[in-house]
């Protein structure tokens, strides 16, 4: 059983290149910016290559946002930029995020306490970036 | 969730470039390859939010250790790459690196049997990346 309190899944019908052209429209109407990508499709058992399996990540950052984080503490920096995964297989796309609120806590606790409420406005923001891109 | 061991941070008299490109030498050495990097100071200036010290971020990735923990479960790709990070501390160069193998079985504790030791082989190897660089 997978504890979902720190990451947050949708599922779409999309193909994994139109749900990430709808991510990169999504991030950036929310004013949030897309620093990068990774094909992660390799890292996929054989068997699942072969059958057309996709994953892919996508790196979004709001610069706004990380820099309370790193003025707090600059090792918050390990946990950024913020990382979407979409993962396409046998027609059904997920699209996935951690959630800020339930990792920096636990990992910065001096750091979170500093910054207040922000960590669970990202969550907010990010799960609105992806339920805008599963339903574009 | 208690993470109090997730991250290894060690300091170095190296210079911030110089500890980039030692973190860079000793991941490939260990055949860690280096996907790609963000330079955080540049990212959060580039939006008018001048920077005093500088961050970035180097992603390493190991794909033998990379596809056994995303065949065991496959949303383990949201902590993909590992992130090792070079920064300034009022002077002070560091270099840190998250510990998967403390926050696998907190994420994902369905897999941690089957993943063996695993993790801490990880936690290792960055560990030896990071002090190798420092």
């Amino acid at each position: 059983m997978i504890p979902k309190e720190f990451y947050y899944v949708v599922t779409c019908d999309k193909i994994a290149r139109q749900t990430i052209a709808a991510l990169w429209s999504a991030t950036m109407k929310a004013g949030w910016t897309v620093l990068g990508d990774y094909d992660l499709s390799g890292l996929t058992p054989d068997d699942e290559l072969a059958s057309g399996v996709e994953v892919k990540a996508l790196d979004v950052c709001q610069p706004e946002y990380a820099k309370p984080f790193v003025k707090a503490d600059p090792m918050t920096a390990l946990c950024m930029p913020c990382n979407v995964l979409v993962r396409c297989a046998h027609g059904k796309t997920t699209i996935a995020s951690l959630k800020p609120s339930a990792m920096l806590p636990g990992l910065f606790p001096e750091a979170a306490g500093a910054v207040g409420t922000l960590p669970g406005e990202i969550d907010h923001e990010l799960m609105a970036i992806i339920d805008r891109a599963a339903s574009a | 969730m208690t993470l109090e061991n997730a991250t290894y941070v060690v300091e170095t008299n190296k210079s911030f470039k110089a500890a980039l490109v030692a973190v860079r030498q000793a991941a490939e050495s260990r055949k860690w390859g280096v996907l790609g990097d963000y330079d955080f100071s540049e990212i959060l200036s580039s939006k008018g939010l001048n920077q005093d010290e500088q961050f970035k971020n180097l992603d390493l990735c190991s794909p033998k250790h990379a596809n056994a923990i995303a065949g065991a479960e496959k949303l383990a790709a949201l902590c993909m790459p590992c992130s090792v990070l070079v920064f300034t501390d009022r002077g002070q160069t560091k270099i840190a690196t998250m510990q998967p193998g403390a926050m696998l079985p907190q994420l994902f504790p369905h897999i941690v049997e089957a993943l063996g030791t695993l993790p801490e082989e990880i936690d290792a190897e960055l560990k030896a990346i990071v002090d190798a660089a420092r």
